[in-house]
Formats: structure tokens, C-alpha cells, sequence
């Protein structure tokens, strides 16, 4: 019972560390999607009594994605009924040009009074409207989202980190004897480890199998796909052969790296 | 290699501590048999130990089946304790194998593939007389047997060198005979150096023997 729970510490452990960065990933994921969504979302508009030309403006604003006129059709015919057709010609001369400016990403509210200054200049722009205090906040808001979970990973990961280092040190002291005797006969540090590699390779290996297979189906339950629905994210499917094998080479990696760490230092037989 | 063991003017001692052998100095030739005899604390023990490299010398040379123990590595050290046998008075069995995999130890660690590893535990353990608890555990057998199952162990991978500290102790006389008469067999039959710390030599050996005698930390040829 005790063997068995000892094995428990290490797949725990390993099962924790492993679910805890691929979460991050899944979170990066969605705030990025989600930093997509608003950048198509976000655009500045820009009052101009002359046409205004792109490449131009690329130019002196290198993060302009599309520079696109806003038709003003749509205001002029709202006033048909109230207006006669001679003023409504002499508004439609008078009346500026709006465009619709996007951005390759999102601004920070730094440089977005960068890029109103620099628009600002133009001669012909008579007013700018960023909506940067809206976007300022859901942007901040995402950015924080991120920072909490990394931060809570990080710690996660540490005590599961601990973990397995203490767990490692408990074995090598009960097989400490065993291997004190295997180094009196010349067995090299490997053989006379080979146990202490067995066990935390199994462990590991199974933890990081169990971790696959809760991220490739998760995203196919309904319930987190109704979830992901109500919430307008997407959760990203998993990548077996690539996030799977870098879980499983990881945590292979670290166990390996772990009891050599800890056989070595305690060891010293 | 005419001399297995070569030592001159060894001071060896635990740690910061006093020397508990100082200078002390002898000369092994390949196929004889020897005895350290001494008081308990004398350090018989202490000597066997940096034959082995459980413990190095502060001073002096130490060279063992011609590998110099001067800055030595540890993987050399490994290499050269697979030609080694070594019986230590508290058996040092490995409790969670069986009595088999204890003799075959030295086998397993000198790469032998597993069909030789068993023939051979076989054969020695046909020897202690105790191949019908071949699959028993340590600490289901006597001190005896535990002493003779180390005796096999320390036999099995035909070693260069046998050092045995204190290997009848406390071991009834069936168990003792059983003990001198492989050591006397490995000897004669195996050509193997015999190195025995012990605090009484048998009368009944019958072969040539040499002879130390460890007082005050010095070590005296007797004969």
C-alpha cells in the first residue's frame, strides 16, 4: 500500500506539472484568438476634408493593416425626406470623408495617442475617434487573465517540482543499501540506479499519457463546447503527435534529469 | 602481475581522526594465501576497507592488481572491484533479492548474459551446499548460511583477489568449514589470492599461508 502510494506522489506530481503547462497554452491560445477577434473588431475612425491614400499613411503608421472609406450614402439618403435636393447636393460637397483605419494588433493606449498624433498632423484630418478607453479595458482585462494563470502555473508546477524531488530522495534512501552494495561489487552509477529510472520513467510516462488524452477529449465534450459557445472563445484542439510528444518527451526528459540529480547527490555511493 | 597488493608506508585513518594504520607496508604475490590477524580494533577491518576503496590512504602508495589507487577514478575503482571477491563480516546481501540474484550479482554487473549468471550461481551455491534454497531470501536463512551465500556471491565471477574480513566469525564450525575449504579451494584450484582478516587462524587449513599480525596500527610479517 505504501509502494503504491509512493507511486501516486509521482504521477500526481508529473500529472500536475504537465496539466498545468499545457493550460498555459490553452490560455495563450485563447486570449490570442481573442486578441485576433478584437483587432477585427477595433478600428479608428478618421474625418478627412481630402482623400486619404494607404500606402501614404502606411508609410509614417507601419501597423495599418487596411485604410477603407466609410460611405456616407447611407446618412445622405436618411435626410432626402427632410432636405431639399440643392442642399443635399451642397452637403454632399461640403461633407468630409470618414475612413475606417485597422491595425495589424492591438495597440497599447501609448500608441495609440502615438498614432493619433501622428494622424493628427495631416493636415486634411479634422478629428480622430480611437475608442481606446473600451478596447484599452478588455485588452488590459485578457492581459491580466493570462498573468494570473501563468502565475498560478508557475507555482503549481513548483510544489509538483518539490514533489518529485522528495519522492525521488525517499526512494534512493530505502534502495540506498541495495545500491551501497552494487558499488561494492563495480556496478556503474546506471545499473546501480536502474530501479530508481524504471519507477519514475514508468510514472511519468503514464501521467503524461493521462494528461493527452484529458486534452484531446476535453474540447470534444458538449458540456465545454457549449461552455466555449456562451463565452465566444475557441478552445484549440490538441496536437497528439506534436503537444502530445513534446508532454511526453518532457516529462521523460525530467525524470531522467530528476533521479540522476538526486542518485548523484545522495547517492555518492 | 607477480604482485597483487602492493603497499608501502600506509597511513590510513576515518575522516580528520587519528591514523589507525600507520605505515604500514606489504607485499602480495598472485596465489598466496593470507592472513591479518589482530585484536578487535586493531584495524584488520580498516585495511580490507582500502583494499577495496571503501576508505583511501592518507599516505603512502597503494597499488591492487596493478591499479595504482593514487588520484584514482571512480570509474576506474568500479573496474577494478569486478575482479575482486569480497566477503564482509555482516554478509552485505541484498535482502529484497533472492538468494540466487545475490550470488549473481557480480555476474549481472560484469555483463554476463543471464544463462551463465544461473549456471554459474548454481554450481556455487551446489558448493555452500544451500542450492535447495536457492530462491529463499536473506533474512530467511541462519548467520551461516547468510555467511555462505556471500561466499558464493564472492566466488562467482572467478575474482583475481579474494579479501574476507572476518568470514567464520560467528559462524558455527559446519558453516566455517564450509567456508575455508572454498577459500582453500579458490586457491588452489582457481589460482585465486586470498587475503583473510580473521582474529584466530585455523590449524586444520593445511596449505602455506603468509602472515601479518596488526598491532598498535603497524602491521608485522609473522612468517
Amino acid at each position: 500500500m505504501r509502494s503504491v502510494s509512493s507511486h501516486f506522489s509521482i504521477m500526481i506530481s508529473v500529472f500536475v506539472l504537465l496539466f498545468s503547462f499545457q493550460f498555459t497554452n490553452v490560455i495563450k491560445s485563447i486570449v490570442n484568438d481573442y486578441a485576433t477577434k478584437i483587432v477585427n473588431d477595433y478600428a479608428i475612425v478618421v474625418v478627412s476634408s481630402a482623400e486619404l491614400k494607404e500606402d501614404e499613411l502606411k508609410k509614417q503608421i507601419p501597423e495599418i493593416e487596411s485604410l477603407s472609406e466609410i460611405s456616407s450614402k447611407k446618412i445622405l439618403d436618411r435626410l432626402k425626406n427632410d432636405m431639399s435636393s440643392k442642399n443635399l447636393s451642397l452637403l454632399q460637397v461640403a461633407l468630409p470623408k470618414f475612413y475606417s483605419l485597422k491595425l495589424e494588433s492591438i495597440p497599447n493606449k501609448k500608441r495609440v495617442e502615438i498614432i493619433k498624433q501622428k494622424l493628427m498632423s495631416i493636415n486634411t484630418i479634422t478629428r480622430i475617434e480611437t475608442f481606446a478607453k473600451t478596447h484599452e479595458k478588455m485588452f488590459k482585462m485578457l492581459q491580466l487573465l493570462q498573468a494570473m494563470v501563468y502565475i498560478f502555473a508557475f507555482f503549481v508546477a513548483f510544489v509538483a517540482v518539490l514533489l518529485i524531488f522528495k519522492q525521488i530522495r525517499i526512494w534512493t534512501y530505502e534502495h540506498n543499501r541495495r545500491m551501497s552494495i552494487m558499488t561494492l561489487f563495480g556496478a556503474s552509477f546506471f545499473m546501480k540506479s536502474a530501479m530508481l529510472y524504471r519507477m519514475t520513467l514508468v510514472d511519468s510516462l503514464f501521467s503524461s499519457i493521462v494528461v493527452c488524452a484529458l486534452y484531446t477529449i476535453a474540447p470534444k465534450l458538449s458540456v465545454v463546447k457549449e461552455f466555449a459557445a456562451e463565452l465566444d472563445i475557441v478552445i484549440p484542439e490538441f496536437d497528439l503527435l506534436l503537444e502530445g510528444g513534446t508532454l511526453i518527451g518532457a516529462s521523460l526528459l525530467f525524470a531522467l534529469v530528476a533521479v540522476t540529480i538526486v542518485a548523484r547527490k545522495i547517492g555518492r555511493v | 602481475m607477480e604482485y597483487v597488493i602492493k603497499a608501502n608506508g600506509l597511513n590510513i585513518s576515518y575522516g580528520r581522526d587519528e591514523p589507525i594504520i600507520t605505515d604500514a607496508s606489504m607485499l602480495i604475490k598472485a596465489q598466496e594465501f593470507v592472513f591479518i590477524t589482530g585484536k578487535s580494533g586493531s584495524g584488520k577491518s580498516t585495511i580490507i576497507k582500502s583494499l577495496y576503496g571503501e576508505l583511501f590512504p592518507n599516505h603512502g602508495n597503494l597499488n591492487v592488481c596493478g591499479v595504482d589507487f593514487k588520484n584514482i577514478s571512480s570509474s576506474k575503482l568500479n573496474l577494478l572491484r569486478r575482479y575482486l571477491g569480497v566477503v564482509f563480516q555482516d554478509y552485505k546481501l541484498i535482502d529484497e533479492w533472492t538468494v540466487e540474484q545475490n550470488v549473481m550479482l557480480p555476474l549481472i554487473i560484469g555483463g554476463f548474459s543471464k544463462s551463465v549468471c544461473i549456471k554459474q550461481a548454481h554450481k556455487l551455491l551446489k558448493h555452500v551446499k544451500l542450492l535447495h534454497k536457492i530462491n529463499k531470501y536473506p533474512y530467511e536463512l541462519s548467520g551461516g548460511e547468510q555467511q555462505r551465500v556471500a561466499m558464493a556471491r564472492a566466488l562467482a565471477h572467478n575474482p583475481v583477489l579474494i579479501l574476507a574480513d572476518e568470514p567464520t566469525g560467528n559462524l558455527d564450525s559446519y558453516s566455517s568449514e564450509v567456508i575455508w575449504n572454498l577459500l582453500k579451494g579458490a586457491k588452489e584450484h582457481l589460482g585465486t589470492t586470498v587475503l583473510v582478516v580473521t582474529h584466530n587462524i585455523p590449524s586444520t587449513l593445511g596449505i602455506d599461508y603468509k602472515h601479518y599480525f596488526l598491532e598498535g596500527g603497524v602491521l608485522h610479517e609473522v612468517s
